[in-house]
């Protein structure tokens, strides 16, 4: 092998590329659902009516008493405000991974009698953590590192055929060029929208990986932290949860007095605040501004709003990144462009597998990575399809629910990894791509018969169009997958 | 035709004969670790010389080295020898690290 720079460039993108792309087709998968959380929990909760009533500020006060039981129980509640995207009041939590939700009626604020789901913010959390808390957050942020990397290199290697790649698709050409076309058509299609979620999403994370401290200083931190201490710091005593609420009515009057009518979003409640704050739907800037009221008696505490440029820079780069602005169409758009930056990393491990096999197929290492790419590239759909099963099957009353939809995830995921490292490891690799890849395929198509058997009151021209588009995408994907194990 | 490399030209002569992969691996490795180093201290820099309030300067401090990392480490992984490389990402990582020893 020349040592040229096309060469490096292209072992750097082959290397670094399959290491983190396997990481990071599941942080594109599970982003792409991600972009539609509200819309998928209400695919996962489907008691929820699907038309309701006009928002009444008085029905927030029925919620309180919720709240304040979260609040007892050392949760931060808050409440999220009906809007066009979701109508329904919600009060949410984090349980630890993901936002726990309730919705009740926006007109009386009742209680809606659904089912306990983890919901669409599964995704979310699966998508920065892995579930894996600030370790899985390191390790993702070092991946988006490891992204713009593949993508610098990549660019590098394409830059003369750049343009002339963009319509270059040959599905029925030989098989390592088919895949090769859909690698490049993907990666240079929407090339501009995984740059900006390759920045957007390091940078938001980057405080775990360049915190604005030594790290020397952190070492030394840790170990003196570690160290007994001989002084006795006496705890700040614990701030009491008012007894009584003020009537909330009011406070968001207050409050879009401030920030804008109709431009209020959630309530946090905090034992020495309530924090009324901007919907993530007012624009771009993801702002977070807010008014704080007391607890007691609900006189204003302060407003909040962090000014400067380099602010406004930070919180444009979160909003497009969370796109929690969109309107339906854009939010499609980021599905189609994280869809198509998972399939440019399937293809791209497939195309590195296909590469090295004649040569390096009967090597361990090989058969370890392939299996990986086995577990990653088919595991990780199945265990997201699965997840939407158990959330149908699982009973209503089970205790922990959202838990066990989780581990029904996890469960397949894992399957679906020692499966494909089994087959790879017997030699036969393609048998464990093949079925893996059917089983794919039978949960995406029966997803449909399956919420049609168990979603209550089912009609054909139901009003929320989320159950027809989650059957859809589902349906589609198991085309796909059909069609990807008849090419391999 | 293809000119010879520096490195491949040492190695010949050496008679030490490592694939150009086996080599890259501890080139990117070297990079790597210049290369973080140099991020690293761009951000602890901009609380130093970046704005007066600390998380304006923490950020775009954490900006400028997610973008730097990339473009740095291509740039010193692309070079055709490898001292060269290390050379411009050590030089960047120095600067860096002068701007948070000697900017009052």
């Amino acid at each position: 092998m020349q040592d040229t720079l096309r060469t490096r460039m292209g072992w750097l993108h082959a290397w670094v590329g399959f290491a983190a792309g396997l990481l990071l087709f599941c942080v594109f998968a599970s982003g792409c659902l991600a972009v539609f959380d509200t819309e998928l929990t209400r695919w996962l909760q489907p008691e929820a009516p699907p038309q309701t009533e006009a928002f009444s500020p008085q029905s927030l006060d029925h919620v309180l008493p919720a709240v304040h039981d979260l609040l007892a129980q050392g949760e931060k509640p808050f409440i999220t405000l009906p809007s066009a995207r979701d109508p329904y009041l919600r009060l949410e939590h984090h349980d630890g991974h993901e936002f726990l939700t309730v919705p009740y009626n926006p007109q009386t604020g009742e209680r809606l009698n659904v089912r306990a789901t983890a919901g669409g913010t599964f995704f979310y959390d699966l998508h920065y953590t892995m579930r894996s808390g600030v370790y899985g957050e390191t390790v993702v942020a070092f991946a988006g590192l490891a992204l713009l990397l593949t993508i610098g290199s990549g660019i590098i290697i394409h830059l003369k055929g750049l343009i002339s790649d963009l319509m270059l698709l040959r599905p029925f050409a030989a098989r390592l060029r088919a895949w090769l076309d859909v690698h490049v058509v993907a990666a240079v299609v929407f090339l501009p929208f995984i740059l900006l979620m390759a920045y957007s999403g390091t940078f938001i994370r980057a405080r775990t990986l360049f915190p604005p401290v030594s790290y020397l200083a952190s070492v030394e931190n840790a170990f003196r932290a570690s160290a007994p201490s001989t002084h006795h710091t006496s705890e700040k005593p614990a701030v009491s949860i008012p007894s009584i609420f003020p009537p909330l009515a009011p406070l968001v009057a207050e409050a879009e007095r401030t920030i804008g009518a109709g431009q209020t979003g959630y309530i946090l409640f905090q034992p020495q605040n309530i924090l009324i704050s901007r919907t993530d739907a007012s624009g771009p800037l993801l702002t977070r501004e807010h008014v704080d009221f007391s607890p007691e008696d609900g006189h204003v505490l302060r407003h909040v709003l962090l000014p400067g440029a380099i602010t406004h820079t930070e919180q444009v780069l979160k909003g497009l990144h969370y796109a929690r602005w969109t309107g339906v169409g854009m939010r499609w758009l980021y599905f189609i462009s994280g869809a198509m930056g998972a399939v440019m990393f399937a293809s791209g491990s497939i195309i590195f597998l296909m590469k090295r096999r004649r040569q390096s197929g009967e090597r361990l290492m090989f058969r370890i990575a392939e299996g990986l790419a086995i577990g990653s590239v088919v595991g990780m759909p199945m265990g997201a399809l699965a997840f939407f099963w158990a959330n149908r099957l699982l009973p209503v009353a089970l205790h922990d629910r959202p838990l066990a939809e989780g581990h029904v995830f996890l469960a397949v995921w894992v399957l679906s990894a020692v499966s494909g490292m089994v087959w790879s490891l017997l030699g036969r690799p393609f048998q464990g791509w093949k079925i893996q890849l059917f089983c794919l395929a039978g949960l995406g198509l029966f997803l449909t018969p399956l919420d049609v058997v168990t979603r209550p009151g089912v009609t054909f021209f139901h009003v929320p169009t989320v159950f027809a588009a989650t059957d859809l995408v589902a349906f589609f994907l198991a085309l796909v997958s059909l069609q990807m194990a008849r090419r391999l | 035709m293809p000119s010879e490399t520096p490195s491949t030209a040492r190695s010949r002569r050496s008679g030490v004969s490592s694939s150009p992969a086996r080599r890259w691996i501890w080139r990117a490795v070297f990079v790597f670790a210049l290369v973080w180093i140099a991020a690293h201290f761009i951000t602890l820099g901009a609380l130093k010389w970046g704005p007066a309030v600390r998380h304006d300067a923490t950020v775009l401090g954490q900006m400028i080295a997610v973008a730097a990392f990339p473009l740095l480490f291509l740039l010193a992984f692309g070079t055709r020898s490898p001292l060269r490389g290390g050379i411009i990402a050590g030089a960047v990582g120095v600067v860096a690290l002068l701007a948070v020893l000697l900017h009052s």
